[in-house]
């Protein structure tokens, strides 16, 4: 039997009814589990470049016994919010805090936490700051703080425009978001290497890339506890494929962290049965209605789709919105 | 001092992963044309920041900062960096 037919995978809304944040839940098909993982996002294009990479990686690890979450933060991809929240840090630290707290609802014993790149930094500052006491965390290809992504982000948008356009002091507007400079300034504020004292796990995985620098303010903070460093060679190759391109699914860095995850001693426990909220209602589109959403599985080939319907009665016609290439259908919407 | 150019070329050849060794090429050799791709300019940029300890700021995050190895050095200069740049 393939490590496909031994997973289920469902999507659940969770956190505040008015706030609510989106995730795909993988299990396998036992009724205990060894652990659970989350998975933490980055933020802009780099999450579509690394979202099949994330679900693979979620495959292998459900393969392998782990209850696994996927999440969209507050303001992205398909959880409700935006991204001119107030206090924008705190909120997508809370986020994480919320979705440890679902997985953890399930029974299991020991949480792990995957981050990759701004993903890594709020993961590792929310362990510290919102106690996650988790068992395992890995900062893969982590950015040292907010401001460092942000600064990423602003110089890779610029190199890659012949005509560039940088207006100072204005807010980070690129092709992937629009951050006012209220949020990009809290955002700013994360830094792995300036979090409170403390460890962030039992045992800490960081996979930086092999020609990045590593600050020597991180190397100090991250050589507390029990810290293991490897290198990849695979990033720029899965984030930064040019357009029209395929990225790749930076299989080695999958298998690196599946089995670094594997390593730590087993604590199987029973599942705990928990209702789904598979439909969410929805306050914060744009203008003064309602509209709930559902997921549903389309054909033989369970498609995945997403349904938006306003809470009254519906008008038609049903609006099919098809991806294309490489983008994402992203909601609410 | 000849140790600035020394020092970015060290960087190029770390963290620029160009088609071969920085110190072949000219001072305007065009590093796009030898390989350089815009992730591997935000590496050099971030390996650049911390060996000199300043930071680019916005206006100077574009290709043409970073296409030669002149350009390089003309932008840390605009900066007042470092001074002996110049020598």
């Amino acid at each position: 039997m393939s490590e496909i037919e031994t997973t289920t995978e469902e999507s659940v809304w969770f956190g505040p009814p008015e706030r609510p944040i989106y995730g795909r839940l993988m299990k396998s098909t036992d009724s205990r589990s060894r652990g659970g993982v989350l998975l933490v996002p980055t933020i802009g294009r780099e999450v579509h470049m690394s979202r099949y990479a994330q679900r693979t990686l979620s495959k292998l690890l459900s393969a392998r016994g782990f209850l696994t979450l996927r999440m969209d933060f507050n303001g992205t991809g398909d959880a409700g919010g935006s991204m001119d929240e107030v206090d924008l840090d705190v909120l997508w630290r809370e986020n994480v805090a919320s979705a440890v707290g679902l997985l953890r609802r399930y029974g299991v014993t020991d949480v792990a936490v995957i981050g990759l790149r701004i993903g890594a930094t709020i993961a590792g500052v929310a362990a510290i700051e919102n106690d996650l006491r988790l068992s395992s965390l890995v900062l893969w290809d982590p950015c040292e703080s907010g401001r460092r992504f942000l600064r990423e982000s602003a110089a890779l948008e610029a190199l890659h425009r012949r005509d560039p356009r940088v207006n100072h002091g204005e807010p980070y507007e690129t092709s992937e978001f629009a951050l006012t400079h209220d949020r990009a300034e809290e955002l700013e504020r994360l830094n792995l290497a300036t979090c409170g004292p403390g460890s962030f796990a039992n045992r800490v995985l960081v996979i930086t890339r092999v020609n990045r620098e590593v600050s020597k303010e991180l190397k100090s903070r991250l050589s507390e506890g029990k810290v293991e460093w490897a290198t990849t060679d695979e990033q720029e190759a899965m984030l930064g494929a040019p357009d029209g391109e395929r990225s790749i699914i930076a299989s080695r860095s999958l298998l690196r962290i599946t089995d670094w995850l594997t390593d730590a001693p087993a604590h199987w426990s029973p599942m705990v049965s928990l209702p789904t909220r598979s439909t969410q209602t929805f306050h914060d589109g744009p203008g003064p209605y309602e509209v709930v959403e559902q997921t549903v599985e389309i054909g033989e080939n369970h498609l995945f789709g997403l349904v938006s319907e306003p809470v009254g009665p519906s008008h038609g016609p049903l609006v099919v919105l098809l991806n294309v290439v490489n983008e994402d259908h992203t909601g609410p919407s | 001092m000849a140790d600035v150019d020394s020092t970015i070329r060290d960087i190029l050849d770390t963290h620029g992963r160009l088609a071969k060794p920085s110190r072949t090429l000219e001072e305007d050799d065009d590093l796009y044309q030898r390989g350089l791709t815009s992730h591997a300019s935000v590496n050099v940029m971030l390996a650049l920041e911390a060996a000199f300890t300043f930071e680019f700021p916005d206006s100077l995050l574009t290709r043409e900062t970073f296409k030669s190895v002149s350009s390089i050095k003309r932008a840390m200069q605009s900066l007042g960096m470092p001074r002996d740049l110049s020598d």
